[in-house]
């Protein structure tokens, strides 16, 4: 298994409009839906808010990461989506997010791929995987980046 | 000097490899060994053993929910943190604890 099956172009996007959080749960919720992954749009946009209510889910540098496991993910999946707008987040760094890769991980044992999920989000950790992943501007470049990172 | 650290988070995807890739990053950098244990939505990995935490030199619980085994670090120096402070800053982190052991 190799990340790289699992970017899904339904998922990308190099300008979202939002203007606040909320926005942003929706309209990525909704791609979600739209792409396949999620069966219940409400449910999975609640487990998303009930997550964020522990604590925010951006982790500085501009980058987002809300998320839930729920019952109604049908598969494991993840946004790259650049904002055109920052918006506010609460964030570590206290810094407005312009970048949401927003996760669903199935209620499954399917260990494989809420692995790549959790991959991902530790590649977040190093500074050249990020910032080239950000400044990506069509899914070719992203799956040069992600091919790059796999040996590791 | 040996360090050893569990990671874990609410939904046990993210945050908790966050941590753990962060405070691997931030000890390698500084020069000091360390294992880390993650607990999360996919069972224990890294699991920190007997062995190791007799070796230990101190014990990094970077969580926010309650961690599997806890009684194991009985015996060990060790410093609670949230899930994620070493996200925003692992080498801090580190020092708090280095700091702490003198």
């Amino acid at each position: 298994m190799n990340i790289v099956e699992m970017i899904d172009e339904k998922l990308v996007s190099f300008g979202f409009d939002a203007a606040s959080k909320d926005d942003v749960f929706e309209g990525l919720g909704k791609m979600m839906y739209d792409a396949g992954k999620v069966t219940d749009l409400n449910q999975y946009i609640k487990g998303l808010y009930a997550r964020e209510a522990e604590f925010p889910t951006g982790m500085g540098n501009g980058i987002a990461i809300p998320h839930c496991k729920s019952d109604c993910v049908k598969e494991a999946a993840f946004t790259l989506v650049k904002l055109k707008n920052p918006v506010e987040w609460g964030s570590l760094d206290e810094l407005p997010v312009d970048y949401v890769i927003m996760l669903a991980a199935p209620n499954t044992s399917d260990n494989v791929h809420l692995k790549m999920l959790s991959k991902l989000a530790a590649n977040l950790m190093d500074d050249d995987f990020r910032e080239s992943l950000k400044d990506a501007t069509d899914v070719a470049q992203i799956i040069d980046i992600f091919n790059k990172r796999k040996e590791d | 000097m040996f360090l050893v650290a569990v990671c874990s988070c609410p939904v046990g995807i993210a945050h908790t490899y966050m941590a753990a890739a962060n405070l691997k990053k931030a000890a390698k950098k500084k020069g000091i060994e360390i294992k880390v244990e993650t607990q999360g939505a996919t069972g224990v990995e890294d699991e920190i053993t007997r062995e190791d935490l007799a070796r230990a030199d101190g014990a990094i619980i970077a969580s926010d929910v309650k961690i599997k085994g806890i009684e194991r670090f009985d015996d060990v120096p060790t410093m609670s943190f949230k899930v994620n402070e070493p996200i925003k800053d692992a080498e801090a982190v580190i020092e708090e604890l280095v700091e702490a052991l003198g």
